[in-house]
């Protein structure tokens, strides 16, 4: 597996990671350049979300280091990753459920104090129509766009997204599918996805994660196509 | 019906449920926002009993200490917060009601240290009585209730208009979906519990001319925070004035019946709704 040495957008380099004394990533590295889609697969409990909350601040790394724009990012808390440029997309698809829509894209905004919601309405025409919804009143897939959207009013430069599309109707997933690939003009994005089509249809890059380590990259189309990372899970 | 009896149980009965209100937020804000237990709040209720006390001795101004009580829970609230809960958060509930009820013992200890364990007076500051369907109401009780629905008032706009208010709301549901909107969650905390500390302190100032200012006085109403809270439902702050209005009336007219139901009643009264509602009239998560 390479690791490219050259200035990326982020670099994780030789990661562990523990739960108390429980660890669960070992010796994990890998890298996004600007403008990638970047898919991690994996089998529940492979580690995926560990790591991705790893990247976010969540938790802290036993060893290694994790860059991002050259900057090492490991010792700052999660709020501070956040506004620095690195937004997490959480796997529950939580909202704030008592807020309206508008009130939620308020509140993702004002860490840099963008309340411009314009841009992400031309991502997602649905959200302008639900600003004065209760967020909790939502179905799954206008969460999930909600979410995104929150995302993106950080104008963030890397979006990380914990299986965006689980429990989600096979019509939302392909409206997904499309909304990632415009998004992705602008963002770069690092998406755990256990649907291998998908994952085929809009990865750059895939990673294959297995047991706390990454065992396997794959770069070539055509074998992302193939889905050939479906091997190593 | 002996309306001079009724009239005033059930106006005594308001302004009870007007400082238990206040009392109590940093209780139910505490556990929603935070999952903190924070028993210390009847320290900072204490605290501003006795420096309302105080400044009423030094200057003859009570509305002087009740500012300065205010300010000074506020301060030690601050400190707390920063200081001591920080280390607690993540932990489970009952290591948080062991902290903060240690810290609560080792304030009182200093509240005995410098005001002594003697009672202290503090004479009401408004003497003025008004009529009401004939009876004579102290017009201090019934500031006590304008000043509780004023602060409930705030806290709702503040909650509801703000994007501090919001940010309180969002963290009530999720701590750590706030923070991943690159929100200080800390910050959010350290400035809620500065709120509700000087509600606290609030509840202490107007409470002391109706009690006798001691070192003792945070136990009496920790149990009726307590209750309180739990009826209410924890975290929901619409739960906590609600029931702090049901409580006050229980105790008020409830005593006016017959005087035992004063201190029975409150329990039975949570007993029979935690029966029927186990997380409180309002106890559903991320409510506020």
């Amino acid at each position: 597996m390479s690791v490219n040495d050259g200035k990326k957008l982020l670099h994780v380099e030789s990661i562990d990671v523990s739960y108390g004394k429980l660890k669960v990533i070992f010796d994990v590295s890998l890298y996004i350049d600007d403008g990638e889609v970047v898919v991690l697969v994996g089998r529940n409990g492979a580690g995926k979300t560990t790591l991705f909350r790893t990247i976010a601040g969540f938790l802290k790394i036993r060893k290694g280091a994790i860059r991002y724009r050259e900057e090492e990012i490991n010792p700052y808390k999660a709020f501070e990753v956040a506004q620095k440029g690195i937004r997490y997309i959480h796997q529950d698809k939580h909202v704030f459920s008592t807020l309206s829509v508008s009130e939620n894209l308020e509140l993702a905004g004002h860490a840099i104090g963008n309340k411009d919601f314009g841009p992400v309405f031309e991502y997602f025409p649905k959200i302008e129509t639900l600003l004065d919804r209760r967020a909790g009143n939502l179905s799954g897939g206008e969460r999930q766009m909600l979410l995104i959207a929150m995302a993106l009013l950080g104008k963030p430069d890397l979006i990380l997204m914990d299986e965006p599309t689980e429990g989600l109707a096979p019509h939302i997933i392909t409206d997904l599918a499309t909304s990632f690939k415009k998004i992705s003009k602008t963002t770069t994005l690092f998406i755990i996805e256990q649907n291998l089509p998908l994952t085929a249809q809009i990865a750059d890059r895939v990673y294959c994660m297995r047991e706390g380590g990454i065992v396997a990259e794959i770069e070539s189309k055509d074998e992302i196509k193939k889905m050939s990372f479906e091997k190593y899970l | 019906m002996n309306l001079t009896l009724w009239i005033p149980a059930i106006i005594f009965g308001f302004s009870i449920s007007g400082i238990f209100f206040l009392v109590s937020l940093g209780l139910s804000i505490g556990f929603g926002l935070m999952r903190v237990v924070n028993l210390e709040q009847m320290l900072y209720y204490t605290v501003s009993a006795y420096m309302t006390y105080t400044m009423v001795r030094l200057t003859g101004m009570f509305w002087l200490g009740l500012l300065s009580g205010v300010v000074i829970a506020g301060i030690i609230g601050f400190a707390v917060e920063t200081q001591l809960l920080r280390r607690v958060y993540g932990k489970p509930m009952l290591f948080t009601m062991v902290v903060t009820f240690s810290f609560f013992l080792i304030g009182i200890g200093a509240v005995q240290y410098i005001w002594g364990l003697a009672p202290k007076p503090v004479s009401s500051p408004i003497k003025t009585m008004i009529g009401i369907f004939g009876m004579e109401i102290p017009l201090y009780r019934l500031l006590i209730i304008a000043t509780a629905g004023a602060v409930y008032v705030l806290i709702q706009l503040i909650l509801q208009k703000t994007i501090l208010g919001k940010a309180i709301r969002a963290g009530i549901e999720s701590p750590e979906n706030l923070e991943a909107l690159g929100i200080n969650i800390n910050r959010i905390f350290t400035i809620t519990f500065i709120i509700a500390s000087g509600c606290a302190g609030l509840g202490g100032a107007l409470n002391a001319p109706l009690v006798m200012v001691g070192p003792y006085m945070g136990f009496d109403m920790l149990l009726y925070a307590f209750i309180t809270v739990i009826l209410g439902g924890l975290g929901s702050i619409k739960g906590t004035l609600i029931s702090a209005l049901i409580i006050g009336q229980v105790i008020s007219v409830g005593g006016t019946l017959w005087s035992p139901l004063a201190f029975v009643a409150p329990f039975v009264v949570m007993f029979f709704v935690i029966l029927i509602k186990p997380t409180g009239l309002y106890g559903v998560k991320g409510v506020v």
